[in-house]
């Protein structure tokens, strides 16, 4: 399959991230159609691939903005279904199923109380691993105000666990 | 500096991920690449020595029958292509330049519509309902012409604007549907390229140095 250097970048940046665009796409429209989507995000990375970042964190986070464009076109309906995707959905509904009720649930609750735009920042942050300038830039909005809205997340989310802000 | 106690759990707190394997991971891949590349059984090489097909602004420029072949300026990029097939001149590339707006700010939202449409749509599919309309039209006016059509080129020529014009017209619905162009003037004076080239072209020694 591979000819071009930068097709072996692309196999190289999804083979590293791939899982985490799949959780990614999850917590937006959830597994079954996470597992498409992946696929078209797959569909257009190949078409942009001369685009792809060298670096390999750009990369990612190239193949986030991607996914993210994605999602976009499948909140107007726009949809395709792939029939290796039913794989990964079988595996993803095991994986789900097999997950033991961990300690996490409260934080996990508290996150998604927050006002959706907050709680996307702080899953990007604590559950991808982006910086805080990272996502700004995926979620398309200036740093200054994911600032902003992160310490207001933060702010929400110490009250609802009740815990101490740390000392300076 | 003190670990902030919110953090660790936060961090803590991520769900389980779905593993993908991967074997499965470059099946996917590699299905993805076959779908990603467009349906064109052959495309020229591009020479700097070529011959530069015309370039018509708030037109469609055409190609010349010549093997040596050059993109116009600003169609280099193969990202906004669209294809089809010609009554007889073969496989066919139409290349779009989007819209000049001369407005910065609406530049950029534009050029973002457009090369996510080119992207992640299938785009003949998209223009299709709008060819047939173009193509009835076309040779409507033309049946309905005193003049006698000689030209053994019109099946190809009247393809050729159908498409271009489709394309054009579903690409305006998507920009409409983005917000754009939505009675605010947002294109207004703003001017497209398009550009044509053919497997089996044969201009007839028009539309470029032969």
């Amino acid at each position: 399959m591979t000819r071009h250097p930068e097709d072996a970048a692309l196999i190289a940046a999804f083979e590293a991230s791939a899982s985490d665009l799949l959780a990614y796409l999850s917590r937006r429209v959830g597994p079954d159609d996470a597992a498409d989507l992946l696929g078209e995000t797959m569909v257009v990375a190949w078409r942009r691939v001369r685009r792809l970042p060298d670096d390999p964190e750009r990369a990612r986070m190239w193949l986030f903005g991607v996914a993210r464009g994605t999602l976009l076109n499948h909140a107007r309906g726009e949809r395709r279904r792939w029939a290796l995707a039913d794989r990964i959905r079988s595996h993803a509904g095991e994986d789900l199923s097999a997950a033991p009720a961990d300690a996490w649930a409260d934080v996990r609750d508290a996150i998604a109380r927050l006002d959706p735009e907050l709680a996307e920042l702080v899953r990007l942050v604590h559950w991808d691993g982006f910086s805080l300038t990272d996502a700004a830039e995926l979620l398309g909005i200036p740093a200054s105000t994911a600032r902003g809205r992160y310490q207001r997340a933060k702010g929400e989310l110490r009250a609802a666990l009740s815990m101490e802000a740390p000392l300076a | 500096m003190i670990p902030d106690q919110l953090d660790e759990l936060l961090d803590a707190s991520a769900p389980p991920r779905t593993t993908i394997e991967t074997a499965e991971l470059r099946a996917m891949l590699s299905e993805a690449q076959t779908a990603a590349q467009p349906r064109r059984r052959t495309r020229r090489v591009a020479v700097v020595s070529g011959v530069l097909g015309l370039l018509l602004v708030g037109g469609a420029g055409i190609a010349t029958a010549s093997s040596d072949w050059l993109w116009s300026p600003g169609l280099e990029n193969p990202d906004r292509s669209y294809t089809y097939t010609a009554p007889t001149w073969g496989q066919c590339e139409i290349r779009y330049s989007g819209w000049d707006t001369h407005n910065p700010l609406t530049q950029l939202q534009v050029d973002r519509i457009i090369d996510d449409w080119f992207a992640s749509t299938d785009v003949e599919a998209a223009a299709a309902p709008y060819v047939a309309k173009y193509l009835a039209a076309f040779e409507s006016d033309q049946a309905e012409s005193d003049e006698e059509i000689t030209d053994p080129r019109m099946p190809d020529l009247n393809a050729w604007f159908a498409h271009d014009q489709a394309l054009s017209e579903a690409l305006h619905e998507e920009l409409k549907a983005n917000g754009i162009d939505t009675g605010r003037g947002d294109l207004e004076g703003a001017e497209a390229h398009s550009q044509l080239h053919c497997e089996y072209e044969d201009w007839g020694g028009e539309g470029g140095t032969p």
